[in-house]
């Protein structure tokens, strides 16, 4: 199958590398805003780079867009115009009428559209959604996630413009709000606070409350009947880190606890007494497995568009998280609680 | 060379409380204190406890005053008002277990009736004389993290059970047990209490009348925000009994307290899982120091009646928010 990748920064770069692993996979362009980033990435990965999105998009069966994400929507509806299916970076767009038109436009023109929200291929994650959904720990009661990492320094620094990114609730918490929907299902109640729109540089730093629709009117074993509470969880998301990425948190249900630390269960450490002076533009855990994360959900998506393999994450994923995104920033700004209707 | 002062003569009002038998050992230890006696409305408790530890057990409160200048209240939540208003209008100075009171005219009251008596009036918040939360601190009064501008904040715990889940003598449940500390310390971080306070509580851990989790978030009229996770979600399988963590992003830079992360752990050969061995100081300790040497030297202690009646008024608010699906400002 053949792929085009849009964007070449960090995870244009991250996805061209996976996708020369998959060998069903075969990346026939790379095009990038600056076609010399376009033509970097194209030399890694032994294809070519194209100076025009039109042609790039030509090469190829499937769309994988890296793009910033204010250019998410119009790369999108190239595509589709163009009759490809499409693998998308989260978050989908920075509002849901961008949000609504992408999918919209797939939908008409016949084409899957998959956005790349990884945590539901990072292991970790799929673990302690499996032990949930076992029954592990019973139901779950109070949830608390933390993603945290130092400030993103992207190509043109796009993620320090909030009104680009969506700052560090939509470009990263969004990541926990995806796994949280996926695992404990709807949102009714969302109250949150922020530091996306003080403009301090360098540190972007977010708290939400959330309050799921989960509430039950429960009859106990002693006869007593009386509403218990619906999930309730918070969300860390950080980019007010000094240095490196951690994410950690717990599950408490009314039959266990779980927890998880990045920084108790990385099997590798190293530290340099001179280290060399280079940065990552955007931090990426590294998972430390034989197949990357990012691979099993290229490879997965691959499989979608062939009929092979029932998604994983959907474009109504895609907008669901976003929609609670938009609601963490709302409360954010409003300093009032969001209450969300009409979830799909 | 100075002489030291003679033993302070301290009676302890009932063993509700899951931090009596703490506070009971140290009275009988500490050299500064003369530990004269045992008053509880529980009459076979209190004389089961006296008699192991070898103080007099005095069935009436007046029977205590007359032993004693000072009382560390250790009762359940809703007593502690009727019992620090006897101790005041006897003249006696008084340390009492968090939170204060479970009503803000109790508390009030409790501060009104010690004022008027001129008693110390202290509430037991060790958390302030941790030294790890000196040295945040002083870290930040010596501008090292820049403008405090977010914390993230827990103080989580087992399931105390007994009491503590009987409204009717606790007057509520997480929030009401776990909220005080934290904002006590948010309190004197931030200079003030917050503006507003807005929870999400929960019952469905252990799925009874009371809450059994509570999420909070405050703002600060300056800007600052903090959330706090007061909830009882420790299993019995945990290896330690909760924490109190926090969390400070500055302008300058990330700070964590892990206040009781002082520990070994013990991995026994036949049965359970490892366990915490705490090894940090005795705060308990110094929350009694504290409270002698403001009595001996007219001052206030390092945690007032009233910092401990502001601390209720954030636990109070997080109740009102969530019945109401709003923040509360807190007057």
């Amino acid at each position: 199958m053949n792929v085009a990748i849009l964007g070449a920064g960090t995870m244009g770069t991250i996805h061209g590398l996976c996708l020369r692993q998959i060998p069903a996979a075969s990346v026939t362009a790379v095009w990038s805003r600056n076609y010399a980033s376009a033509e970097k990435l194209a030399r890694t990965l032994e294809t070519k780079a194209y100076d025009t999105i039109e042609a790039a998009i030509g090469t190829a069966e499937v769309i994988d867009i890296c793009l910033a994400t204010p250019m998410h929507q119009a790369a999108v509806l190239q595509a589709a115009t163009m009759g490809r299916h499409v693998i998308c970076e989260k978050p989908l767009a920075l509002s849901l009428a961008a949000a609504d038109e992408m999918i919209s436009a797939c939908r008409k023109a016949g084409v899957h559209l998959y956005p790349a929200q990884v945590v539901r291929f990072w292991p970790e994650f799929v673990q302690l959604r499996n032990q949930i959904l076992t029954g592990a720990i019973g139901r779950p009661a109070v949830v608390r996630t933390s993603r945290c990492s130092t400030y993103p320094q992207g190509v043109d620094s796009w993620h320090n413009n909030p009104e680009l990114s969506g700052g560090v609730v939509l470009d990263l918490m969004i990541h926990d709000l995806d796994w949280l929907l996926w695992t404990l299902g709807t949102v009714k109640r969302v109250y949150a606070h922020s530091l996306t729109d003080s403009n301090l540089p360098g540190i972007d730093y977010a708290l939400a409350t959330l309050r799921f629709a989960n509430e039950i009117q429960a009859t106990e074993p002693d006869g007593q009947s009386g509403e218990i509470s619906g999930t309730i969880a918070q969300v860390e998301g950080s980019w007010a880190e000094v240095s490196g990425f951690r994410t950690h948190g717990e599950i408490r249900g009314d039959q266990g606890m779980l927890t998880w630390d990045s920084a108790d269960s990385t099997p590798f450490q190293m530290t340099q007494r001179n280290p060399p002076r280079s940065s990552p533009e955007v931090s990426v855990p590294n998972p430390f497995m034989s197949t990357s994360p990012y691979q099993l959900e290229l490879e997965h998506f691959l499989q979608c568009i062939g009929g092979q393999a029932t998604p994983i994450v959907t474009a109504a994923d895609g907008r669901a998280a976003l929609q609670l995104s938009l609601a963490v920033m709302e409360s954010a700004r409003t300093g009032q609680p969001v209450t969300i209707l009409n979830q799909e | 060379m100075a002489t030291a002062p003679p033993p302070l003569p301290i009676g302890l009002i009932s063993f509700a409380h899951v931090h009596a038998p703490g506070y009971a050992g140290l009275l009988a230890t500490m050299p500064e204190i003369a530990f004269t006696g045992i008053y509880d409305r529980d009459g076979k408790r209190g004389l089961h406890e006296a008699q192991r530890r070898g103080v007099p057990f005095y069935a009436t409160l007046p029977d205590l005053w007359d032993h004693c200048q000072a009382v560390v209240i250790m009762a359940e939540n809703v007593l502690h008002a009727e019992y620090a208003l006897a101790a005041a209008n006897a003249g006696k100075h008084i340390l009492c277990e968090k939170p204060l009171a479970h009503l803000v005219a109790d508390g009030e009251a409790m501060v009104a009736d010690c004022q008027t008596a001129g008693v110390v009036l202290a509430t037991a918040f060790p958390c302030p004389f941790s030294p790890a939360f000196e040295a945040l601190v002083q870290q930040v009064q010596a501008g090292q993290l820049g403008t405090l501008l977010a914390l993230h904040t827990t103080n989580r715990g087992y399931l105390p059970g007994g009491w503590f889940v009987d409204l009717s003598l606790s007057g509520g449940g997480a929030v009401m047990d776990h909220t005080v500390h934290v904002a006590d310390l948010l309190r004197r971080l931030l200079n003030g209490p917050p503006a507003t306070v807005n929870a999400e509580i929960g019952n469905s851990i252990y799925r009874e009348q009371w809450d059994d989790s509570g999420l909070l978030t405050m703002c600060w009229a300056g800007g600052a925000f903090a959330t706090l996770d007061c909830s009882w979600s420790r299993t019995p399988s945990f290896p330690t009994w909760g924490d109190v963590t926090i969390k400070a992003i500055g302008t300058a830079g990330v700070a964590e307290v892990h206040m009781f992360n002082q520990h070994i752990t013990y991995y026994p050969a036949s049965q359970g899982k490892g366990a915490w061995q705490g090894w940090g100081p005795n705060l308990d300790r110094l929350v009694l120091l504290d409270f002698i040497q403001a009595i001996r030297d007219h001052r206030p202690p390092r945690s007032t009646g009233a910092d401990g009646l502001a601390a209720l008024k954030i636990a109070l608010a997080a109740y009102t928010s969530n019945r109401e699906h709003a923040p509360v400002t807190i007057t």
